[in-house]
């Protein structure tokens, strides 16, 4: 997984909570670098559930709903550092379709080795876009919260159904999403 | 742990860090040192190969481009001696008029022409007389001065329309298109006098004798040519430097076939 997912969830707890809250959880989740990441380095995947869990469990949230309030903070996040990615789309479905075609496509040239998950983008009537989410991390509630935060962004409001409920972790999951609240 | 010990491990980790962060950049920076001492290596060697098959289609253009010039030159020799050669193959070699081959093919080509579309042809054969005398007084440079000076003397006397044609030896054939019964006798008789009249430099003067013969359809060159060479014989008879006309073909005919 990529450093700056790493980085942006340590600077999320620094700022949510606290230094110390970025300590405990480093020291519970024990990761074999001692927690020094960087964005520009490529971790396991396994941390990051690790990390997860150890905020769940010293701060009382559950796990899905933190991973979804990072996606939304790092849609966000991603929009100020990128903003050329975000620049030149008049809404948020067309943001969404260029995610794998476009996005994923220039992040691979930078770092050949990285593992991405697919978004799978389908336009149904209506308005309506079906957006397939596949990884092996697992992460669609940190997805979910990426979408959200996308809307956001461009200023829209959508309403967003998922085939698998969150906090029940799938390798596919299937968004429906529909403009309008 | 102290608050101290707390902020030193803190520091330890954002150093370790960026330490980390240090590597990783310094290590994509050799790559893209390498890439790009990679790229201007295949850019010079493309560039090298570029003006190497530049150099190349140049040359075999210019190899093309004289060759070329080459082909057109011995193309232009060759229409030269086609040229050459074809005038040499109808022309006689000596007196420089049409030679016997030549004016066979025209015969034939304008006897072709008369049974199709209808009008006149003649003929005379011309035979200097006693041309042999002539070699023996004045030897053959002389003979063949003579024929020369004929060849012309004919040339100059005929329509150009007509053709005068060496036969052989000291026999001229000249092919008189459009001239039918009514004209050849005076038109004999004329070259006749012509050839009589004209002063040769070798020797005084000399006489032909002439046969004539008016083409009637459909006999054949061979035909034709034997009855003039008769009248000749007859001129040759009735003691030289005289003009005679064929009968035509058929006997009982006066003289041709032609409407009077």
């Amino acid at each position: 997984m990529k450093g700056i997912v790493f980085t942006e969830f340590i600077d999320m707890v620094e700022e949510e909570y606290s230094l110390d809250m970025v300590d405990a959880i480093i020291e519970d989740a024990a990761p074999p670098h001692g927690g020094a990441y960087t964005a520009v380095g490529t971790y396991d995947p396994t941390e990051m559930g690790a990390l997860v869990g150890a905020l769940a469990r010293r701060s009382g949230n559950k796990a899905p709903d933190l991973l979804h309030a990072f996606g939304r903070r790092t849609a966000r996040r991603f929009a100020e550092m990128y903003p050329k990615f975000f620049a030149g789309h008049q809404d948020v479905l067309t943001f969404l379709e260029s995610i794998d075609a476009v996005i994923h496509v220039e992040v691979l040239k930078l770092y050949p080795d990285a593992e991405l998950p697919r978004l799978d983008a389908e336009r149904l009537d209506g308005g309506i876009m079906r957006l397939t989410y596949h990884s092996p991390r697992c992460m669609a509630d940190f997805a979910e919260g990426l979408i959200e935060g996308a809307a956001a962004h461009f200023g829209e409001a959508l309403s967003l159904a998922r085939s698998q409920p969150r906090g029940a972790p799938s390798p596919v999951v299937v968004f429906t999403v529909a403009r309008g609240a | 742990m102290s608050e101290e010990q707390v902020w030193r491990a803190r520091l330890a980790r954002e150093r370790a860090a960026r330490q980390e962060a240090e590597r990783l950049l310094e290590s994509k920076a050799l790559e893209l040192y390498l890439q790009n001492a990679e790229l201007e290596r295949a850019t010079a060697t493309l560039e090298e190969r570029v003006r190497r098959r530049t150099a190349e289609l140049e040359a075999a253009l210019a190899e093309l481009t004289e060759a070329h010039a080459d082909l057109k030159l011995s193309n232009e020799a060759l229409k030269l001696a086609n040229r050459q050669l074809n005038k040499m193959s109808t022309t006689d070699e000596l007196t420089n008029v049409a030679n016997r081959r030549y004016f066979q093919q025209r015969a034939s080509a304008e006897i072709e022409r008369i049974k199709r579309h209808g009008g006149q042809l003649s003929l005379l054969i011309l035979d200097v007389d006693l041309f042999k005398r002539i070699n023996d007084d004045h030897g053959h440079v002389a003979g063949d001065t003579v024929l020369v000076e004929l060849a012309n003397c004919i040339k100059i006397s005929i329509r150009s329309a007509d053709l005068v044609a060496r036969w052989g030896g000291e026999e001229f054939v000249v092919l008189l298109p459009e001239c039918g019964s009514n004209t050849l006798p005076p038109v004999a008789e004329k070259l006749r006098a012509r050839i009589a009249g004209h002063i040769f430099s070798n020797i005084r003067s000399l006489t032909v004798s002439i046969g004539g013969a008016v083409y009637c359809k459909p006999e054949s060159l061979d035909a034709w040519m034997t009855r003039a060479d008769t009248a000749l014989y007859n001129a040759k008879a009735k003691g030289r430097d005289t003009v005679e006309l064929a009968a035509g073909p058929q006997a009982g005919l006066r003289l041709d076939g032609d409407s009077q």
